[in-house]
């Protein structure tokens, strides 16, 4: 009996010193998470500062659903000095981690290989990340937001290419095939805001300052506003292609 | 009553969870984007002139979306126009184009007696073939009429 009480009591203290030492139990998740959303935000103010080059393309036959197909593919690679990190968050019950890097630079070689006078003008992103992919849901469908965001902008500020297939029957026009196709560099694109709804779809709006672009970019932008804002959205389940399986 | 009612609400709010993550997505976001493009595409194909009443109009264009506008520049266009030509069409008798009648019409005087034997149906075949499509027995009677003066 008395056996058993001490060893019941041991066992108390034992689990009052491990409750009391939560170091014992830490690893690298948070680590890797806290790093992998550093370099995500580095990626997206790469993309800002130095740009991206983004092809996208867009078909629809008949104008039914099923048929569409959308593919957007986005590159950069760049050098960049001087990146700090503002805001480090970690959430322990997500293993989300969100991380805003930052940078100010007087000039920059931009993707199309123009000298760019930046006049220290301080970019700042945010970057997302975790390493649990039960979790990842949310974070693909603000990149898919990115993403779309980007192919808004270039629409607006480049421009996109059309073709299509159309049917005149007494003057009625039926669209057979319709594709867009978007291939272009974009630099200099800032991000105002990302939101998720309820249901996990993300959303992003961007923009570029026509004035600063056409600047900087030394090309004269067709636009009455000061800024082009855009909308990108992402969705956190295809249930379209579950739809059309369907 | 608070224990069995616990499950029932847990149960209920878990369905209603589910059942709303199963409108989150795409779908909504692709049927918008397909009623944009077609609007695109027609206002791209309104802009090309001599649009035909029917045909096929293949086309490629320069885009550059705005706020509230687009600006449209048209850099190829291939137009088929599918042409119907107007013609009086009198339903009841047929003859073929032959060397008398090039034209293909039907005039009073002709004597269709002849094609009786041919309907309608033979509107497809080629002089040749009409040539050799009287009834065999007829060419036969004319054979054996000759060897019989012969």
């Amino acid at each position: 009996m008395k056996i058993r009480t001490k060893m019941i009591k041991s066992l108390i203290v034992l689990t009052f010193i491990i409750s009391l030492s939560p170091s014992l139990f830490a690893g690298n998740k948070k680590i890797m998470t806290v790093q992998a959303a550093k370099v995500i935000a580095e990626r997206a103010l790469v993309e800002s500062v130095y740009g991206l080059k983004l092809r996208a393309t867009e078909s629809v036959i008949d104008m039914v659903a099923a048929s569409f197909q959308a593919n957007t593919e986005s590159k950069t690679s760049a050098m960049i000095n001087g990146i700090k990190f503002e805001d480090v968050n970690y959430d322990e019950k997500t293993d989300i981690a969100q991380v805003t890097a930052t940078v100010s630079l007087e000039s920059i070689e931009n993707i199309d290989g123009n000298v760019l006078d930046l006049r220290n003008k301080v970019f700042r992103r945010v970057g997302f990340a975790t390493s649990t992919p039960s979790m990842a849901g949310q974070l693909k469908a603000l990149r898919a937001a990115e993403l779309d965001a980007y192919m808004r902008l270039i629409k607006r500020v480049v421009g996109f290419k059309l073709e299509s297939e159309t049917t005149v029957n007494n003057f009625i026009l039926t669209s057979d095939v319709v594709k867009t196709k978007v291939m272009a560099t974009l630099s200099l694109a800032e991000l105002v805001k990302y939101d998720w709804d309820e249901l996990g779809d993300a959303s992003v709006v961007m923009s570029i300052n026509v004035k600063d672009a056409s600047d900087i970019l030394g090309v004269n932008i067709v636009e009455t506003d000061e800024f082009i804002v855009v909308e990108g959205q992402g969705a956190l389940q295809d249930d379209f292609k579950l739809a059309a399986e369907q | 009553m608070r224990i069995i009612n616990l499950p029932v609400i847990m149960c209920v709010f878990t369905l209603v969870l589910i059942d709303s993550l199963s409108w989150a997505g795409n779908e909504e976001i692709i049927e918008e984007q397909i009623q944009k493009l077609d609007a695109l595409n027609k206002e791209a194909v309104e802009q090309v002139p001599g649009i035909p009443e029917n045909g096929k109009i293949n086309l490629k264009a320069h885009v550059i979306q705005m706020e509230g506008a687009v600006d449209i520049t048209i850099l190829q266009k291939k137009i088929e126009a599918i042409e119907t030509k107007n013609a009086t069409i009198s339903l009841g008798r047929y003859q073929q184009k032959t060397a008398e009648n090039e034209e293909g019409n039907i005039d009073p005087g002709d004597n269709l007696k002849e094609d009786k034997g041919i309907n309608e149906k033979n509107v497809s075949i080629d002089n040749s073939q009409q040539k050799t499509s009287p009834p065999d027995r007829r060419q036969k009677a004319e054979n054996e009429n000759k060897n019989e003066n012969d």
